[in-house]
């Protein structure tokens, strides 16, 4: 039995804001969260400076288990929280599915009595900051949820496959709803030099111009770091109850590369297969995509890589292409769930946001949105992530 | 260091875990009741006490965990006072007839005066 997906429920915290009114006030004000970092001085980053100011927050900042989140922990619960009180808040089904993302910190500074300091200083159960399960923990306890969970750890493109898995639950009927959470932040000591020993991480000086996605002057990616989270459940069951729904997850598809263990296969033949295989799974052609989310890290191998793949997959006249780690920077595991989230609050002003920093695109046959926010178009769209280690997973949403 | 200097000291650690205001603490406060500690907060409770006292804890003895299990094992007819002054040695005569007593009513109390005893058993031992 082929159940359909809606979205009923959206939780986000991002550098962008945190709800309509905050987010739309970036995206036409232009008021992002580029900022050099302090951990490592010379090198842009995009903090979350503002996680809002509702209950969820509230609560949670005051929650005595709070020690046990790492920072993408508690962006995961936070969003968790919030899209649940968004889209149920009388309370979600006891055999809700959970769904999720939630690095650990690699915040070593922070643990400043790892071996071989004095490892009794250490809190008894200081392992939970960095169990990838720790945050579908905490919303379980905290929502009082009991569906199947499973925590999901495919790199940049977890999210998504987050995403895909919570659909794919519904659809064989394994839960009557499914929530699904992801936060990550990779902005620690740890977690850059880490970027920075891989020579990834972007050289601009000027962190308000240093992610660059399909610019010829692009040089890496911007660490950012985010949460968003999505309550998915059938249409049927949120007619049932009256929910209003925000967007539907139509088709979902996943590959992985079979090649380097960090670099994308250099002609993306395997993103493309997850981007075709998604369209397919909505039973759309590409011609029906109606615009399209890039991974777009900045990266000079990925952005070529995809520009190149996207062109193949789809005709004339191609639909326009967004990039929006030009806004936020790269939210690592979380970045699909945040970039979809902030793509449903444009698309309630209307607007497909331009890529920053786009000022002398490489030569491709892209439809990039440059300079101005193009009108954002009816029809389904194209999400899209790639991972470390070849993981590809794509996304086709549609929103109300 | 007396009792109620370990006191003192154990009211932080309890307040940083359960974020309740050392105000609020007595040793009469009863540490499953009255502070609802789960168990990942006796966890930590125990690390922490371990590191402030340079002691060596035994979670299972410090939080009386075995005490029904103790009892039950000696089998009937068994004095439950005697099982527990000679399981508990840090515990007064009158704790002793208390926890006897309120093993009819349910689980044993225990107090934070009991784990200040433990503690300074420890510190004695030393």
């Amino acid at each position: 039995m082929h159940r359909d997906c809606v979205v009923t429920g959206l939780g986000l915290v991002s550098s962008l804001g945190w709800n309509q009114d905050s987010i739309a006030r970036a995206l036409r004000e232009d008021l992002t969260g580029f900022a050099e970092s302090r951990a490592l001085p010379g090198q842009a980053v995009c903090p979350v400076r503002d996680m809002g100011d509702d209950a969820p927050f509230a609560f949670l900042s005051s929650w005595r288990f709070r020690r046990y989140l790492s920072r993408p922990a508690f962006l995961s619960v936070l969003a968790g929280l919030r899209a649940a009180t968004d889209g149920a808040p009388e309370g979600l089904p006891a055999d809700c599915a959970l769904v999720g993302t939630a690095s650990p910190t690699l915040d070593f500074a922070r643990e400043k009595t790892l071996p071989p300091g004095d490892g009794n200083l250490l809190d008894a159960l200081w392992l939970l900051r960095w169990l990838p399960n720790t945050a579908l923990s905490a919303l379980s306890r905290l929502l009082q949820i009991h569906g199947p969970g499973l925590a999901v750890g495919s790199a940049c493109a977890s999210a998504l496959d987050a995403l895909g898995e919570g659909m794919l639950r519904l659809r064989h009927g394994m839960a009557p709803a499914c929530l699904v959470a992801c936060g990550d932040s990779r902005l620690s000591s740890g977690g850059l030099m880490g970027y920075a020993k891989a020579s990834t991480l972007s050289q601009e000086p000027d962190p308000l111009q240093a992610s660059r996605p399909f610019d010829r002057q692009r040089s890496g990616f911007v660490p950012g770091e985010g949460g968003a989270a999505f309550l998915l459940e059938t249409s049927a069951g949120a007619e049932a109850r009256g929910a209003k729904v925000l967007g539907h997850l139509l088709g979902y598809a996943a590959t992985m590369d079979a090649g380097s263990l960090t670099a994308p296969d250099p002609d993306g033949r395997h993103a493309e297969a997850a981007v075709r295989k998604a369209i397919s799974d909505a039973g759309l052609d590409p011609s029906d995509i109606a615009w399209i989310s890039a991974h777009g890290t900045g990266t000079a191998l990925n952005d070529g890589i995809e520009a190149r793949m996207l062109a193949r997959v789809f005709p004339d006249p191609k639909p326009p292409v967004t990039a929006l780690k030009s806004w936020t920077g790269h939210c690592a595991s979380a970045c699909g769930a945040v970039e979809t989230a902030l793509l449903w609050h444009a698309s309630q002003i209307g607007i497909l946001p331009r890529i920053r920093s786009l000022e002398n695109p490489e030569p491709n046959d892209l439809r990039l949105v440059q300079g101005t926010h193009a009108p954002f178009p009816k029809g389904p769209g194209l999400v899209e992530n790639f991972g470390f280690g070849g993981q590809n997973a794509a996304l086709v949403v549609e929103f109300c | 260091m007396d009792h109620n200097d370990i006191l003192a000291s154990l009211f932080a650690i309890v307040d940083e875990i359960m974020e309740c205001g050392q105000d609020k603490l007595t040793g009469r406060t009863r540490v499953m009741q009255d502070l609802a500690c789960e168990s990942i907060d006796l966890l930590e409770i125990g690390a922490r006490v371990a590191q402030a006292f340079h002691i060596r804890v035994d979670d299972d003895a410090m939080f009386l965990r075995s005490l029904r299990t103790k009892i039950e094992a000696s089998g009937q007819g068994a004095d439950a006072k005697t099982v527990i002054a000679e399981a508990y040695p840090w515990l007064s005569l009158g704790r002793v007839q208390e926890m006897a007593d309120s093993l009819a009513e349910g689980t044993p109390l225990l107090r934070l005066d009991d784990v200040a005893a433990y503690v300074a058993h420890c510190l004695g031992q030393r």
